[in-house]
């Protein structure tokens, strides 16, 4: 796996420096944008280093989400505002200030290039407040919203999960469907097919899937071997 | 009562050192293809995802991810208790 995210790096890498020759000169504004991620994060572990909690009024990840979040309304539309954006809801986060994340998400348009960067960040929000029912309407009217075919794929999956973490399974596999509904092949519509699968197969109750496989040491192992037994099947990875 | 280990791992060598490191002693089921494993597809599940299944092979209880996972000891107590 981690030769795998080194094999992307790599290519990621390759594809950045083949397009070098057409890339406008640096953006002065992104640069300062780094320049405070770089005095913030510099900040923050010191302050963790001392001992310093999340959710301290003190915690300077608080007073640079504020600052990142001002960048934002001062330089409107540009593509460091979007990168500020992203920088100010991560520091509330990782301050514990979901509140404040949440608040945020009210002032962000839809049409707003900022929410394919920041979705996931309201989710882990919505997740430990329990605001679901507030994270699934915001996101339901950023699908309505959305002309963007690679957001729309991403707020219908935000849904998706955000429904089923609810126990909506129905209107979850809406969420899923519709994402197919824009065309197979894309990884998300294979996720999303996983996840239709899902609802209508794996819930407490339904037969488990027929197994049958060989374990690590060679030795075949199979759904006849648990019969009469009670069996706890666990997912992990070494990595 | 069983238990049965499915790792998405894609380094099969990796994970048989790491299961002999820690001494971990039950089936680890694992075809190296990560991600695309085919019983984690099976059961759409991913690393941190626990099923239970009672004695006549159907689903007693799913989890996904570390918040409360507790539920999925109990669930397997109170099968066997049965």
């Amino acid at each position: 796996m981690r030769h795998t995210a080194a094999c992307f790096v790599w290519l990621a890498l390759a594809a950045a420096s083949a397009q070098q020759p057409q890339k406008p000169p640096e953006d002065p504004l992104l640069k300062q944008v780094e320049e405070m991620a770089k005095r913030c994060h510099a900040e923050s572990n010191q302050f963790r280093e001392q001992g310093g909690k999340a959710g301290d009024p003190s915690d300077p990840a608080r007073k640079w989400a504020a600052l990142f979040w001002s960048f934002r309304e001062q330089h409107p539309g540009t593509p460091a505002a979007t990168r500020a954006t992203r920088a100010a809801l991560s520091w509330w986060r990782h301050a514990d200030q979901d509140q404040e994340v949440m608040a945020r998400a009210e002032k962000l348009p839809p049409g707003d290039p900022a929410w394919q960067l920041v979705i996931d960040v309201f989710r882990d929000s919505a997740r430990k407040t329990g605001a679901w029912p507030r994270f699934t309407s915001k996101v339901e009217s950023l699908a309505q919203a959305s002309t963007d075919k690679k957001l729309t794929g991403l707020v219908q999956m935000e849904l998706g999960k955000a429904y089923l973490a609810q126990g909506q399974p129905e209107q979850a596999k809406a969420a899923f469907q519709a994402i197919l509904n824009q065309g197979p092949g894309s990884s998300a519509a294979e996720d999303a097919k996983q996840f239709i699968y899902e609802i209508d197969h794996l819930n407490v109750g339904q037969p488990a899937p027929q197994l049958q496989a060989k374990t690590i040491d060679g030795a075949a192992i199979s759904s006849q071997d648990f019969r009469g037994k009670v069996v706890l099947l666990s997912f992990w990875a070494s990595w | 009562m069983v238990l049965v280990s499915v790792s998405i791992d894609e380094d099969l060598n990796a994970l048989r050192g790491m299961v002999a490191r820690r001494g971990l002693a039950w089936p680890q089921i694992c075809d190296g293809k990560g991600p695309k494993t085919e019983i984690a597809r099976l059961f759409n599940a991913g690393p941190g995802t626990h099923y239970v299944l009672d004695r006549v092979g159907s689903i007693a209880a799913k989890h996904k991810g570390s918040k409360g996972v507790e539920k999925i000891g109990s669930a397997v107590a109170e099968l066997l208790a049965r």
